[in-house]
């Protein structure tokens, strides 16, 4: 039958009648119950084969649509399919469709005849590109509570380098190559807690676009990925909560109405460790991270609307250790944060043209203090942000996106300690446009091309052109094949630090700018009405990029000196080793978004190699994060509706089911590791009285450590009342409490060898409940 | 419907079963000693119009190695040693010296028994180093270049302090001056207790309280310990060295040692025991030798000053 389908809608599109009179169709789908717009919802007309997708604002266009009764149906995943019949007499018509959400979302409701087809939204989604709702990101099980980037870390192609770390290791690239935009603004160090954590509040996103390599013209500045999360506008229509206390945290979202017209959606969250067991415990730190959001959106005008938006979380950390005070002990603080706040006006200048234009500004700074050592740290990152971005569509066949955007960076790093100081600074600016044509060229094939153009002016200027090509072919009715090849630049770099908050440098005199090639092929089928396959094997080249140089002590020069004749550094001259490298992999995943069992499986097979100056004697590695093989299995069960299947008396009975089993399993090769070449006698000075054992290593990461295997299990029950719910849980993370090697110390007592594996994360429960009302 | 469900809840199981096996038990790191190679240990410095001597030279060894079986010693019979004057090409073989006591391993080192052979401030001397380990040749070189003549020690604030002492609410610390060495921009002092016992020791320092017991297991690392300024201005003059109150563990007597350090001791010291991140993994010191070789073969000028902590 969709075969069927298929080959009529081909034929007619090829064959499609030119009218001299048509016109369009477009407009906003939004959410019936909050009117929140909806991101890739489908729309077309039935008779014509014509459609479109909603983009990032919500919106669609339908052109060429010639005069006569058409009937129009949208859909989208959840919602009940909207249907009606549209008279065009040859004048463009503006049409606000508005969504039903499914209380019980039933495959009855879900398979029907005129719902797009599950390969069309394949088709339509970008190489290499994932879609995450807060819902499926909620229903992972993970460490305290539900985290964006642990989950992100389940799908294939998606590495963590430890348990401690939500870091992200993409396709081989390192943290700093992935771009994290919050509603359309860049975030640096999107890290609580030394990383454990990430910074954004899931009961606050809408909807999270992951994009791991091959992604178009409108994004650059970034290798490796770009992680776009857009938060809830707010609801509309009435006031809407939501609220969670676990081991961890206590958290809440509201949502409310302002005027007829606008919205507001805020968020808080803090963690409350230091003022329960924190108060009872001596010798540990206090510590404790807060966040918030407040999202404002403003229906201006049928064609105008307005967004403001802020985000704003800091991590707090003092301790006093050895004594009471930093008199008799030793004391030090820490804090540090992001803070953002972005204005978006999106307007509709004709129904085929349509705007966002962005004001957003970043900050992340941090600040560090020993007391008694007269040291202190103080790291400050700025970027405020002009941009546009632009979509045209010609015809149906053929639109255009393009735009500008223009950053202007302030990064400073001072650090005093007795000895020396560190006073670095430097304010580049960034400008880039973009242009791209998405072009179906034949029923079977699309095509999208796009060039960036993009400037840096710092200490000196650069500047890059960088092309983005994607194919997308319909090998067969329910199978697409996606070729997507481009060049990437990145103008800031990363010092990574542990624990404590990266730093950022730009490219200048000194520092190369990086790039990086991607080749990405992609086969997508869909298995049933409902699964989804994706394979993609990837081919990414590196040139000049930069790691901490672990040696850099001996590589720091002064640059001048102060009243005491110590030295001031005032670069990150040094501190970076430069290098090139490769990576390439196959990843499988296997994805169901409907019925009682939701989830995928994941595998990856990745190998990665860096060669870096001054590394293992210039010859090639594996990079600490390489993985060869990857599987993940990530699971929501919902126990009640796979139990009831079938039993139309259950589904009329209940809006939701009660209980949900949430599963998330790994297993992954061991990691590249630097075994000691050896050891030896050595003392430290000629007049040392004794000697130490000491270690060689000669060649890096040339061993690997044991496998890496993790069970989470994730238990809810929900209880649903008139107007709230509430949902009790329980989280195990490793549940089988494997000891999984992050790494091993080696020594020599009382001179026999000894080795001593340290562990990641043991078996480790949490209880927690979250609210609706 | 129902053989729906029950695939689904076998597929389920068979997964959970699968990943609980799997997710159980303990990684376990063996030693591989992949990249073993025999090496020569290097451990000597030059100084302006000393003797050379104390140059010692022992064998590395494997990671799993007991090292009560194996000792570091070369066989000194198909060992090898030479120091060159880059400055005229001579080449001096150096001799080993055997202490008395044959257990005292760090007492077995090279020498240059001669009087011909004259360490000058600014020269430049190769080692180098020809032995055997495991059956196997080793070459290993390395030169130095002393640094020129200026360092010294030129004064301390205070020749006794109280261990953390406050003076209008400020911590106070030993301040040296140095008078610097033309060209050398790293100086290293070695701070060595002369009254390392528990009795002396330091109770109230937040990083030290510990039994008697512990004390006798982990004192090496309070008795003896080093602290270094670097990137100091190349030319001749004046610089400070801060040495901090958390450098001292004990009430007595220190002995204070300076150093001007060469470029091969400054990177040695640098990097030699920093080889293991903070994240666990491992990567390589500099050492300025080549061939097989690892460790340092430096130049200092040395300079030495008395301080006392008190309670």
């Amino acid at each position: 039958m969709t075969k069927r389908i298929f080959l009529t809608m081909m034929l007619f599109t090829v064959f499609k009648p030119g009218f001299a009179t048509a016109q369009t169709i477009s407009g906003f789908v939004i959410d019936k119950s909050n009117t929140e717009a909806l991101i890739g919802a489908n729309v077309y007309l039935d008779s014509l084969y014509i459609g479109s997708s909603t983009n990032n604002s919500g919106y669609y266009v339908i052109a060429d649509v010639p005069p006569g009764r058409h009937t129009l149906v949208a859909s989208y995943l959840g919602y009940k399919t909207y249907k009606t019949t549209v008279d065009m007499g040859g004048r463009p018509l503006k049409l606000n469709i508005i969504l039903e959400p499914l209380l019980l979302e039933s495959e009855a409701i879900v398979v029907q005849g005129d719902s797009i087809p599950l390969i069309e939204k394949m088709y339509e989604k970008e190489v290499s590109q994932v879609q995450l709702s807060a819902r499926q990101i909620n229903a992972i099980p993970q460490i305290a509570e539900a985290d964006l980037l642990r989950s992100l870390q389940t799908l294939p192609g998606i590495q963590p380098l430890s348990d401690f770390s939500s870091a992200l290791y993409i396709r081989g690239g390192t943290p700093d190559q992935n771009l994290f935009l919050l509603d359309g603004t860049d975030v640096y160090n999107p890290e609580h807690a030394f990383g454990l954590f990430s910074t954004f509040n899931t009961d606050a996103i809408k909807q999270v676009s992951l994009s791991k390599g091959g992604f178009g013209a409108e994004y650059g500045g970034r290798l490796s990925s770009i992680v776009d999360v857009t938060n809830l506008d707010g609801n509309r229509k009435q006031f809407e909560g939501k609220a969670g206390i676990s081991l961890l945290s206590a958290r809440t979202t509201l949502q409310m109405p302002i005027g007829a017209n606008g919205s507001l959606s805020a968020s808080l969250r803090r963690t409350y460790f230091d003022q329960t067991v924190g108060r009872y415990l001596e010798d540990i730190p206090n510590y404790y991270f807060y966040d918030g959001n407040i999202k404002a959106f403003f229906e201006l005008g049928a064609n105008d609307k307005l967004t403001l938006s802020t985000y704003g979380g800091r991590d707090v950390l003092s301790w006093v250790f050895g004594g009471n005070s930093g008199d008799d002990g030793v004391g030090f603080g820490y804090n540090w944060g992001n803070t953002t706040a972005s204005a978006k006006w999106t307007h509709v200048f004709t129904p085929r043209l349509f705007g966002n234009f962005w004001v957003t500004y970043s900050r992340f700074s941090s600040y560090l203090n020993f007391d008694g050592f007269n040291a202190s740290e103080d790291n400050l990152l700025t970027d405020l942000t002009f941009k546009a971005d632009m979509e045209y569509h010609y015809n149906n066949d053929l639109s255009f996106r393009f735009g500008a955007d223009q950053k202007n960076f302030d990064v400073s790093y001072v650090n005093l300690a007795p000895g020396r100081e560190v006073r670095a600074s430097t304010s580049p600016a960034f400008y880039s446009v973009y242009g791209q044509a998405d072009w179906q060229l034949t029923p079977l094939i699309q095509v999208e091309a796009g060039l960036r153009a993009n400037m840096l002016t710092g200490d000196t200027t650069m500047a890059d052109l960088a092309p983005r090509l994607t194919v997308k072919y319909r090998l067969a009715d329910r199978t697409v094949f996606k070729l997507a090849a481009g060049q990437y630049y990145q103008y800031l770099h990363r010092i990574p630090r542990f624990l404590i908050a990266d730093i950022w440098t730009a490219s200048g005199r000194n520092l190369k700018q990086s790039s990086s090639r991607h080749i990405i092929a992609g086969f997508q089928r869909e298995l049933g009405w409902d699964i989804q396959l994706e394979a993609e094997a990837f081919y990414k080249t590196y040139r000049d990029i930069y790691s901490f140089d672990q040696n850099f002590l001996t590589e720091l020069k002064a640059s001048y000196y102060n009243d005491k004749n110590e030295p001031v550094f005032t670069s990150a001259n040094g501190l970076l080793n430069r290098g090139d490298g490769w990576s390439r992999g196959f990843e499988l995943l296997l994805r169901r978004e409907t019925g009682p069992l939701t989830g995928w499986l994941g595998y990856a097979y990745s190998r990665t190699s860096y060669t870096q100056d001054g590394i293992n004697g210039g010859r090639p590695f594996a990079p600490r994060h390489d993985r060869t093989h990857t599987v993940n299995v990530v699971a929501n069960v919902q126990l009640d509706r796979l139990w009831n299947k079938g039993n139309k008396a259950y589904s009329a009975q209940r809006d939701s089911s009660r209980w949900d089993l949430g599963i998330n399993a790994v297993y992954s090769t061991g990691q590249a590791y630097t075994e000691p070449g050896s050891a030896y006698w050595i003392a430290s000075a000629p007049d040392a009285p004794f000697r130490d054992v000491a270690f060689a290593p000669t060649r890096i990461n040339q061993v690997r450590l044991p496998y890496y295997a993790r069970l989470d299990v994730s238990l809810t029950w929900k209880l649903v009342y008139k107007n709230w719910n509430m949902a009790p849980y329980l989280q195990i993370f490793n549940i089988g409490n494997r000891k999984n090697v992050w790494f091993a110390t080696y020594d020599f007592v009382d001179e026999v060898p000894s080795l001593e594996e340290q562990y990641m994360f043991p078996f480790l429960p949490t209880l927690g409940v979250n609210f609706e009302f | 419907m129902k053989a729906q469900q029950y695939s689904i809840t076998a597929l389920l199981l068979i997964i959970l079963v699968l990943a609980t096996l799997s997710g159980c038990g303990r990684g376990v790191v063996e030693v591989e000693n992949v990249s073993y190679e025999p090496r020569v240990s290097i451990e000597g410095f030059l100084s302006p119009g000393k003797r050379v001597s104390g140059i010692r030279l022992f064998r590395n060894f494997k990671l799993d190695q007991d090292l009560r079986e194996q000792t570091p010693l070369l066989d000194p019979l198909k060992t090898t040693a030479t120091i060159t004057d880059e400055s005229n090409g001579r080449i001096y073989a150096l001799s080993y010296h055997t202490p008395s006591n044959l257990l005292d391993i760090g007492n077995y080192y090279y020498e240059y028994a001669g009087n011909d052979l004259n360490i000058e401030y600014g020269g430049s001397y190769t080692l180098e180093v020809r032995t055997e380990i495991d059956g196997t040749p080793i070459r290993a070189s390395s030169t130095t270049t002393v640094p020129l003549a200026g360092f010294k020690i030129a004064g301390v604030n205070y020749d006794s302090l109280q261990y953390r002492q406050k003076i209008n609410g400020e911590t106070v610390n030993f301040v040296l001056d140095i008078d610097r060495s033309p060209g050398t921009t790293y100086y290293l002092a070695s701070i060595l207790s002369l009254t390392d016992d528990y009795d002396s020791f330091v109770g109230t320092s937040p990083f030290d309280k510990m039994s008697r017991e512990e004390f006798e297991k982990e004192k090496e690392r309070f008795t003896f310990n080093t602290f270094w300024i670097q990137n100091t201005p190349e030319e001749a003059g004046r610089s400070i060295m801060n040495l901090f109150w958390f450098q001292f563990h004990f009430y007595g007597r220190y002995r204070v040692i300076v150093y001007a350090a060469d470029k091969n001791y400054r990177e040695f010291m640098q990097t030699y025991s920093r080889v293991q991140e903070i994240d666990g993994n491992f990567h390589e010191a500099r050492f300025n030798i080549e061939g097989q070789g690892v460790g340092v073969f430096g130049s200092v000028i040395a300079d030495t000053l008395y301080l006392k902590v008190t309670e």
